[in-house]
């Protein structure tokens, strides 16, 4: 199967004549002597790796655990084999009907519940089977989430289910262990403690994260009014915090605006990664993509796109996505940000401030290594965008330089001079009003606890003493205070650090609302019981205000002193009764306040007009802000950076997000530092080589990832790692970097390290070379201008063949109901993640451990894989999500000795569990790699609790059991059982693939191509649509659409195409 | 000993093993299965003497894959008047007081891998005791089919097809055209 290669590439023996592949997965691939590397072809042939390549040190906490139990659990199945040998009888299984049924639930049928998350504020519908929530969608009805939500999202169910979450309350001795005790008793002994503060001081703190719902804003400020120097602090997180500090310099209003990106023509991101985990990634996803980067196939020669511009130090996923990204040092993202400023400010005929006269194009090209013309065409770009069709955003951690007040004045520069503020940067109307507090405000907590000012410090879902970098001294000032209370789902580093943990309920267990910006309100509301001994933190406060006899003020005071004991569940009520009572009526629904509340509950979201933008005046005396030029630090910057699965580490006990995949680096299970390949070359240091980092006293060691499109002087690390009390999935994972951060000034990059080889070596779980093939071409990614003069350009796969009948030499399979089909868009695909965890958590896939991953036997059945195209310095990048192809002439299909996996009547490439013996021929044959072998019971990795997340219509694999993407088969059979009741035939697109349902951009469409009309027809016959190794006749029933891309000076590239070079 | 014969004798080994294995398995079907519940409740009394639809109890079985068992709320709906002071009821009465949940034991069980719908099965007009046997006669409910995927083919290949079911069908047709008797792919009912 070997024709038709582009490259010929297993077979090269010198450097003579070498040319790259066009399309590659690690910058070794560019060299020569990789190929001609004997060992690289055994690698490359090799699906699974016996054993780790090289077995390392380090923590192998959970992979000890892992096979301590399996070893068990093996015996104990082979003695009740023998048991059930003695005596043959069935196991006696016992059926147990409810007391009473509640009226809403029909065994087998799952109910959705209109909810919110608190976290990233998306509206949900919680999937709940039974009375347990299996499955978390986004409410289409949501403004923000339309129907999609991301991976970390998902991920929730798994934390709800968590074993190690806080089961009752406890009585912690500060560091030295804990015991459990009941409500009533932690009630009694804090309530005494709290009636003493009220009397005295009164200088209670309640530290919690940012809070996005006015209620329960409302009622910790009517608690804290019971106290004389009651105060609230919110956090935000790192990678926030300057923005609304940018705004209250150039605007005055400590907001995060909204951005309205399906508006914006040109995008610039300075270092923000707006479509990874920057603000509402998902809503701007979908408004980025859908605005504009979709080239119309029906008129390609006038087809346009938006362009999109990044600068940044690590690459993101907004950058992986980029038409033009500028690498640089975290230093060189402002001043690239300054001289496109002054370009702009020229090119529009006003005066350019006298901030930026230091950033001429020459000392920032000079500086940054980017070509003036680059920075040129950028600010070109913005203008010829016209007024209010540009978008500039800044922020995000790997540009957190001691500077990034600057960079935000910058961005607010450009928006108000482009004419974007008030168009497509909305400052006021839809902005984040819902904001964390300043720093100063943490600081000066910090400051109030070292100097015994602080009498009780209360902690609502916050973990300082991991989340803030340890310089800012957080862990000494809390030894200080008298009396520290942990309200949170777990006992974490700052629990066990306190006098008492107060078990909060899950999101998904409790009451709330949400209305973190202009226009959008939606309601949370419980899914099921609580599962542990925990109460609401609302409720607490509720319960302290009663029993303590506390002075609060306003409705806290009404609903807890009330006759029948008020509860949060009330209290919500009634405020909302105050605060949306009386437009109940105008809402267009219902009159009383009852059937409001019903209506909003079963919406989850009400609708309630935002104000109109306008533009804010930017304030000229905010440019000061702007450091004057400063060369950079010599040597390796470092800079930090958070992942789009794990962001900050508060779920580092979520095996779905461990195994997640980072988007750019594909590595699992550990964070690690990120050099460029040239960098790595200089020094002599190769992939998983351990490597110490030292900068200003402070040591860690950490393994080498190789990550090309870095600028050489920058190393990036993720933070989110090195957890200690997280729990047993977490714990000991990675290493926590935030150790680099200065407490004062915060800089999360630009930190001036040094880095040395330790000679050890420590494999990383990265995915990025399984399931490689023979370097078969597979992907397609074109330039705008090759798109408009053909649509069909095809870059690697081979344009002859494409979608063209070939004959075969089986007869061809009969469909004569529905054949199901998909498309993926390639331009849509951002390559997110969120489908994969969308599909984990539908299909009951399981984890298999950091070991298992390094060995290839990762589960996911759909993955995303990612190539890199042009130099390794800056390489573009182009997604492609890879699942079961459902190949008409299936190549797994004909090899399978006991028919476990045959085509059904519908197109579906069928794997039947209980007909596999598991000789994984049919993984063998598959060329796609899609199929997935379940080497052990990895099922069992879902101990206790965690066996709830299980979606009952789907079977859950054993040992020795191949499977693999069925099209959500459970959801087919689902919708077309529907369809039956009403006598009719499925409507395009009501029926959703786990995939296609979360897809934020919509890359994913799935339907019936039987039917010419449907929108999946459409797309199988769209100019770019092409079938991934169409070369083998396997005709797969997915095909995706090229990738285009809107480069600035495409034709040169072309000439150079044409001409034989690689492009770059 | 070369080591094509130790194959060959340890293949022969195997083969004997596999027989006399196969002798004493127990049959895959469980047909016949009658355990003893917890209350010996009867179903002759209930839905043959007095003629309670199956329905009453069975509440899901229209509407989801399961046919769902009564909740004890739905044996007080009678039994706060009936048969009060019989000592089986009062068992129930206990329970019921208690809030606790009567385990039964499980009779028709397929496995984890199987899906069956019993909702479709009555839409296409199949009545109770085509599976389940005459359960108004039966005192102790035991299995009455096999519920082996060859009893299930038989009916969905049309040989032993209730005629009702298939004049249903013929007269209906299904609207996804799948044609003949029942659907038999094995995504039917394995996924």
């Amino acid at each position: 199967m070997s024709e038709n290669h582009n490259s010929g590439l297993e077979n090269v023996t010198s450097t003579a004549g070498f040319t790259p592949p066009r399309h590659w997965i690690g910058s070794e691939e560019l060299n020569a002597s990789y190929w001609s590397d004997p060992a690289t072809k055994e690698k490359r042939a090799q699906e699974f790796y016996d054993k780790p390549l090289e077995t390392i040190e380090l923590i192998e906490k959970l992979d000890t655990k892992g096979i301590k139990r399996r070893d068990f659990l093996t015996l104990m199945g082979a003695s009740m084999a023998m048991a059930s040998f003695a005596c043959a009888r069935r196991p006696v299984h016992k059926i147990i009907p409810y007391v009473v049924k509640p009226e809403e639930i029909t065994g087998g049928i799952a109910n959705y519940y209109a909810t919110t998350c608190p976290e990233t504020v998306y509206g949900l519908l919680a999937k709940v089977r039974e009375g347990r929530p299996i499955k978390l969608e986004g409410n289409p009805e949501h403004a923000m989430s339309r129907g999609a939500i991301s991976a970390r999202t998902h991920a929730h169910i798994l934390d709800l289910y968590d074993m190690d979450r806080a089961k009752e309350p406890m009585k912690v001795s500060r560091g030295r262990g804990s015991k459990p005790i009941t409500w009533v008793d932690a009630d009694l002994e804090l309530v005494a403690k709290l009636k003493a503060v009220a009397s005295g001081s009164g200088r209670v703190r309640i530290l919690s994260n940012r809070l996005l719902g006015d209620s329960t804003l409302k009622l910790t400020n009517e608690f804290l009014a019971a106290f004389a120097a009651g105060q609230h602090v919110q956090l935000d997180d790192f990678g926030s915090t300057d923005l609304v500090e940018g705004q209250i310099e150039s605007y005055g209003t400590a907001v995060a605006p909204h951005y309205h990106f399906a508006k914006a023509d040109v995008v610039l991101s300075l270092g923000a990664d707006f479509l990874g985990n920057f603000g509402s990634s998902e809503e701007y996803s979908a408004d980025w993509v859908k605005g504009g980067r979709i080239p119309d196939a029906k008129n390609p020669a006038a087809a346009r796109m938006s362009k999109l511009f990044t600068v940044e130090s690590m690459m993101s996923v907004t950058g992986a996505n980029a038409d033009v990204r500028f690498p640089v040092r975290p230093d060189g993202v402002l001043k690239i940000g300054a001289a496109i400023a002054a370009e702009v400010a020229r090119k529009k005929g006003v005066s350019v401030p006298a901030q930026f006269s230091a950033y001429t194009l020459a000392a920032v090209s000079a500086d940054t290594g980017i070509e003036a013309e680059k920075i040129t065409e950028a600010a070109h770009a913005l203008v010829g965008a016209g007024a209010g069709k540009s978008i500039i955003v800044a922020g995000g951690l790997s540009s957190k330089t001691e500077d990034a007040i600057g960079l935000q004045v910058i961005a607010n520069y450009l928006n108000s001079t482009l004419g974007n503020e008030g168009v497509t940067v909305d400052g006021n109307g839809q902005a984040w009003t819902k904001v964390g507090d300043r720093p100063e405000k943490l600081a000066k907590l910090i400051s109030d606890m070292n100097s015994g000012s602080v009498d009780a410090l209360i902690l609502l879902d916050a973990n300082p003493v991991y989340s803030l970098p340890p310089s800012m001294g957080f862990t000494a000032a809390m030894a200080k205070v008298p009396t520290v209370v942990s309200i949170g789902d777990r006992e974490d580093e700052t629990a066990k650090l306190a006098d008492f943990v107060l078990p909060n309920h899950h999101f998904l267990e409790n009451w709330g609302d949400a209305q973190p910006r202009g226009g959008i309100v939606s309601l949370q509301q419980p899914t099921l019981a609580p599962i542990h001994s925990t109460r609401a933190y609302q409720d607490t406060l509720l319960t302290w205000i009663k029993q303590g006899a506390l002075k609060a003020k306003g409705l806290a005071a009404t609903v807890a002193n009330s006759e029948k004991d008020g509860t949060w569940h009330d209290y919500l009520k009634a405020n909302w009764k105050e605060t949306y009572g009386k437009g109940a009526a105008s809402q267009g629904k219902s009159a009383s306040f009852e059937a409001f509340w019903e209506d909003s509950l079963r919406e989850g979201v009400i609708k309630v007009p935002a104000k109109a933008t306008s533009a804010r005046s930017f304030k000229v005396p905010s440019l000061a802000k702007v450091p004057p030029f400063k060369a950079p630090a010599s040597g390796f910057v470092l800079a930090l950076y958070a992942k789009t699965s794990m962001a900050d580490g508060n779920r580092a006990n979520n095996p779905w997000l461990q195994e997640l995949p980072d988007p750019v680096t594909t590595a699992t299970w550990d964070n690690y530092l990120n050099m460029s390949p040239k960098a790595a070359e200089k020094m002599g240091l190769r992939q998983d080589d351990v490597v110490t980092i030292t900068s200003s006293g402070t040591v860690i060691d950490i393994p080498l990832n190789i990550q090309p499109g870095l600028h050489e002087n920058v190393v990036a690390m993720a933070i989110g790692y090195g957890r200690e009390a997280v729990g047993h999935v977490g714990d000991g994972v990675g290493r926590d970097v935030k150790v680099f951060v200065n407490g004062s000034t915060l800089a999360f990059a630009g930190i001036p390290v040094v880095i040395a080889n330790t000679g050890r070596r420590y494999q990383l779980a990265v995915t990025q070379w399984h399931n490689a093939t023979e370097n078969r071409p597979i992907v397609n990614d074109i330039t705008l201008a090759e798109f408009r003069a053909d649509p069909k350009t095809s870059s690697e796969t081979d344009p002859e063949i494409r979608l063209k009948e070939v004959p075969s030499m089986w007869p061809k399979h009969e469909y004569p109901g529905y054949r199901w089909g998909m498309t993926i868009d390639l331009n849509a695909c951002t390559g997110c993640g969120s489908c994969i965890i969308a599909c984990q958590s539908e299909n009951n896939t399981p984890v298999v451990g950091r070991d298992n991953v390094r060995r290839s036997r990762e589960m996911h059945w759909m993955r995303i894989d990612r190539y890199y195209s042009g130099p390794a310095e800056n390489p573009d990048v182009v997604f492609q999500p890879m699942l079961c192809q459902h190949c008409e002439n299936a190549p797994c299909e004909t090899v399978c000795p006991v028919l476990a996996t045959v085509h059904d009547n519908e197109g579906l490439n069928s794997q039947i569990y209980n007909r596999c013996v598991g000789t994984r021929y049919c993984q063998n044959n598959c060329p796609y790699k899609v199929r997935r072998f379940n080497f052990f019971d990895h099922w069992k990795s879902y101990e206790g609790s965690m066996n709830l997340a299980w979606n009952p219509d789907v079977t859950v694999r054993t040992r020795g059991i191949m499977e693999k993407c069925t099209f959500c088969v459970q959801r087919i059979r689902d919708s077309k059982d529907k369809a039956k009741d009403e006598g009719r035939k499925l409507r395009d697109l009501e029926l959703k693939t786990a995939c296609q349902q979360t897809c934020p951009t919509d890359a994913i469409i799935f339907g019936d191509i039987n039917d010419p009309k449907t929108e999946v027809s459409l797309l199988r016959n769209d100019n770019r649509a092409f079938r991934v190794l169409e070369v083998l006749n396997t005709v797969p029933s997915i095909s995706y659409l090229s990738k285009v891309r809107n480069k600035p000076g495409e034709e040169k590239e072309k000439a150079g195409k044409e001409g034989g070079e690689h492009h770059g | 000993m070369s080591k094509g014969l130790s194959v060959a004798v340890g293949g022969l080994a195997l083969v004997i093993v596999g027989v006399s294995l196969a002798s004493v398995m127990p049959r895959t079907s469980n047909q016949g299965y009658a355990p003893t519940q917890p209350i010996p409740f009867s179903h002759k009394i209930h839905a043959g003497d007095n003629k309670i639809p199956c329905q009453y109890c069975h509440s899901d079985v229209e509407k989801s894959r399961h046919a769902g068992l009564p909740s004890t709320a739905v044996c007080m709906n009678c039994h706060k008047v009936v048969k009060t002071t019989s000592p089986l009821i009062q068992q129930v009465k206990k329970a019921w007081d208690e809030g606790r949940a009567i385990e039964w034991v499980r009779v028709h069980e397929l496995p984890d891998f199987v899906y069956f719908p019993h909702k479709r099965h009555l839409a296409a007009g199949l009545a109770c005791q085509t599976c389940h046997g005459e359960v108004q006669t039966m005192d102790k409910v035991y299995q009455f089919g096999a519920l082996t995927m060859g009893w299930c083919m038989e009916c969905h290949r049309g040989r032993s097809t209730p005629s009702n079911v298939l004049e249903g069908i013929e007269a209906k047709g299904w609207p996804n055209g799948e044609g003949q008797a029942a659907p038999q792919q094995c995504t039917t009912c394995h996924y």
